[in-house]
């Protein structure tokens, strides 16, 4: 008799990648994950996304309709400038 | 006959397809590359590579007797917590199959020693509409050396029984 185990139902792929050196880091989500409505958004910080997704530096943040209107837009007080300009933004929404 | 054997290692670029063998994360991002949007380049272990490495080490007595001795809920998270400790170690003790670390150093060598690479998980269930496993498996950056991404490998494989994933179940 061969045995069933059940963990053999389970399975995992790896991706593996070379790094970017990374000056700006952000991530972009097509649908606001609160979930509130359709809005976009992005978050953007000053070096390595790991800091961002950890929660260790606060991001630069914009708030996107599916129009690309910028509903909102806010920049901590430690950037001096802003990581993107509102229209290179609009630019690199397809 | 001859049997033709699924393919263990795929560049990213051919990897948009099967989300079962690469897994969500793989098979989006060789999506956007072959859109031509940026992606790092890289390559990835498929969940049949994961299966081999599992019968080489006959890893599956281990996991079954560790996770599912019990019914899920009659589990306490420290008894989770050293469950999963267990697998990693057993992971980290076992052996990748020769064609296959054969296979993956052939994608390594091109590079400069000094490259990073980033490790990650990719689950053939992550962020499916019904559920977001977002964080739940490891991913690992900034590894270096041909040693240390060998070691990584077998570290994401482990994080498929982490506690967080088994909690998550």
């Amino acid at each position: 008799m061969k045995w069933n185990w059940i963990s053999v139902n389970s399975s995992i792929a790896v991706l593996i990648q070379v790094m970017v050196e990374e000056e700006i880091s952000g991530l972009a989500f097509s649908r606001d994950p609160r979930g509130k409505d359709d809005n976009m958004v992005i978050e953007a910080i000053e070096g390595f996304c790991s800091e961002l997704v950890d929660n260790e530096k606060e991001p630069e943040k914009w708030i996107i309709t599916r129009d690309r209107e910028i509903l909102s837009h806010k920049r901590p007080d430690t950037y001096k400038n802003t990581l993107l300009k509102s229209d290179e933004l609009k630019k690199s929404i397809r | 006959m001859v049997e033709i054997k699924s393919p263990r290692v795929i560049p990213l670029f051919q990897a948009d397809r099967d989300v079962k063998k690469v897994g969500a994360k793989t098979k989006n991002l060789a999506i956007l590359l072959n859109k031509n949007i940026p992606v790092p380049d890289g390559f990835c272990i498929t969940t049949a590579g994961y299966q081999d490495f599992i019968k080489l080490n006959n890893l599956s007595p281990t996991i079954d007797m560790e996770i599912y001795k019990k019914a899920a809920g009659d589990m306490h998270w420290e008894e989770i917590w050293d469950a999963s400790l267990r697998i990693r170690s057993a992971f980290l003790k076992s052996q990748i199959p020769r064609d296959l670390e054969k296979e993956v150093i052939k994608y390594i060598r091109p590079y400069d020693k000094s490259t990073k690479f980033s490790v990650r998980s990719s689950s053939p269930l992550e962020d499916s509409k019904k559920n977001s496993f977002a964080g739940i498996h490891e991913s690992y950056v900034n590894v270096q050396g041909i040693e240390e991404i060998l070691k990584s490998i077998k570290l994401v494989w482990a994080s498929l029984w982490s506690d967080r994933a088994i909690l998550y179940r």
